[in-house]
């Protein structure tokens, strides 16, 4: 009885210890490794303490367990005496008696929770440690993402109003607007160019076939007049006298003659009228050409103003673009640091729920063990007792951070002992 | 492109993952093997699988025991990603026909090498 009283005198001051070192740490005067030991300590302390207590009201609720009916003596003192060394003898029988029903648990517990103590402040380490080596990292760049963002900014802050208004964008817009109008003007004056030489054109291929016409009976005169030449030789050679053929062939050749005037009066009217064409094509162009040259030089002002405006236009897209793709590539090259330790991060919530599972089954043995407290179970050798204890832990865990933190809560309570991780640290494998 | 199953209970890791293979790859999500199973209906036809081991529902070894007794799925490539480091798994993966084993935390950039290795 004094010894399960003392047992939860001692865990009940532990807990207060604890949770008084959890206030100073929230006071900010203790590292988050011991923060988060102190709190778990606590819980087992507390667990402990609950048990023991609970096993000492189901001893009371049984009482004290008697034996026969004991003869009493006469005298008072002989009483008194026999009184006081039957109590003496009754509480050392009923100590032994408790202690052949209770201590095994008690020392099983004992030996459990040192191992279970020495492991999960390894663990607590091993998950602060993982907390504070990914909260910098990523607190850091993000910093960095800030400092970009800010420079970008600041940089974009002498746009800014002009973007607001878009007083550059309207005005290109405006300029790019007449741009397109007196383009469309100069296309509608080509086009009106083409159709004029186009009809010109139908007019000359008429006038060439004249022409041409023309050209055939010309041939066809003077090869009559090869004919009537030879012929007009011919009779002269007979001729003397009788001159008479001479003659005709004389007339004939007149007529040819008069005919072949004829043909190239044609021909030269032909050719007035292909004059007045092309003249009129040429008068054509120069006006279409002067309208044209009325509109650039009307447009040149607003050639000069437009190439100003983008100018000046350019450099702040380009200052714009460089600025984006700067902080795109800054970004880029923050995530990919950020990737790896944001994963480390997220596996560390998954230790601290593996944390959670091994001292619930933790509390659940105890439970159990204070449950059974009187059914005298055999204490185990220390040995099987690690090896049980390392393979319970074990089960819940599955990073290497962790294996390794059972093994060194292992062999801090036995520095001998062989732990058996079954651990494979091989990053990427294939199969 | 080419279709990628992601079986994670993290929206994080599903997250992180995603954005590095999003440029090469089609990535279906599924957030547990109950899940992924129902999604594989509606998806088309997968390249490759990557699978978290512990999750809740079904955990990534029940599906890809799942996935093997499927006939289209008997030979599509597994890859478990994973942070467990217990050799008893990675065994247990490899019996029942994984094709590697990637454990986390992973660089994207080497996730992205492997898978392009083995699926194209």
């Amino acid at each position: 009885m004094r010894e399960r009283n003392k047992a939860a005198v001692c865990a009940a001051v532990t807990a207060y210890v604890s949770a008084a070192v959890l206030l100073t740490a929230a006071g900010g005067k203790m590292s988050a490794a011991n923060a988060v030991y102190a709190v778990f300590a606590a819980a087992v302390q507390a667990a402990v303490m609950f048990a023991l207590l609970r096993g000492g009201e189901k001893t009371a609720e049984r009482g004290p367990e008697t034996g026969g009916t004991e003869e009493k003596t006469g005298a008072c003192e002989e009483s008194g005496r026999t009184a006081e060394g039957s109590a003496r003898s009754d509480e050392s029988g009923a100590a032994a008696e408790e202690e052949k029903k209770y201590g095994s648990t008690v020392r099983a517990l004992a030996v459990r929770t040192e191992y279970m103590r020495a492991v999960t402040e390894e663990l607590c380490k091993a998950i602060a440690q993982s907390l504070s080596s990914t909260t910098e990292p990523i607190s850091e760049e993000l910093l960095k993402i800030r400092r970009t963002g800010e420079a970008f900014l600041s940089g974009m802050k002498e746009y800014e109003e002009d973007i607001r208004k878009k007083t550059t964008v309207r005005r290109l817009e405006e300029e790019s607007g007449k741009f397109e109008r007196d383009l469309k003007m100069l296309s509608d004056t080509a086009g009106e160019i083409f159709t004029t030489i186009d009809s010109r054109m139908g007019k000359l291929r008429t006038v060439s076939e004249k022409i041409g016409e023309t050209a055939g009976s010309i041939s066809e005169i003077s090869e009559q007049i090869r004919l009537l030449s030879f012929n007009a030789s011919i009779e002269a050679a007979r001729a003397g006298k009788a001159g008479a053929g001479f003659r005709v062939i004389a007339g004939e050749i007149k007529k040819l003659s008069a005919d072949t005037e004829a043909r190239l009066g044609e021909i030269r009217e032909t050719l007035k009228e292909t004059q007045t064409i092309f003249t009129d094509i040429g008068k054509g162009l120069e006006e279409n050409r002067k309208r044209m040259l009325e509109v650039v030089a009307g447009r040149e002002e607003g050639f000069r103003s437009f190439g100003t405006e983008l100018e000046a236009y350019f450099p702040r897209l380009e200052q714009l673009y460089t600025g984006i793709t700067g902080m795109i590539g800054s970004l880029s090259k923050s995530m990919d640091v950020i990737s790896p330790v944001v994963q480390l991060h997220e596996i560390t919530g998954q230790e601290i729920g593996n944390l959670g599972q091994v001292t619930d089954d933790y509390c659940r043995y105890v439970a159990e063990r204070v449950k059974d407290m009187a059914a005298e179970k055999a204490v185990k050798a220390e040995k099987e007792e690690r090896e049980e204890v390392t393979e319970e832990i074990r089960k819940h865990l599955t990073t290497e951070s962790e294996l390794k933190a059972l093994e060194r809560g292992i062999k801090k309570v036995s520095p001998e002992a062989q732990v058996e991780l079954g651990m494979n640290t091989c990053g990427i494998e294939l199969f | 492109m080419k279709k990628i199953m992601l079986v994670d209970d993290s929206a994080t890791i599903r997250n992180i993952i995603r954005n590095a293979l999003t440029a090469e790859y089609e990535v279906v999500e599924a957030e547990d093997g109950v899940k992924a199973l129902g999604a594989l209906g509606g998806s088309g036809s997968i390249a490759l699988f990557l699978l978290d081991v512990n999750m809740p529902e079904m955990d990534g070894l029940t599906l890809l025991g799942e996935l093997r007794k499927r006939a289209e799925y008997k030979t599509v490539p597994v890859l478990m990603l994973t942070t467990e480091t217990k050799e008893e798994f990675r065994a247990k993966a490899k019996e029942l026909g994984a094709s590697g084993w990637v454990v986390k935390p992973c660089e994207p950039d080497k996730l992205l090498m492997t898978i392009k290795r083995i699926a194209g």
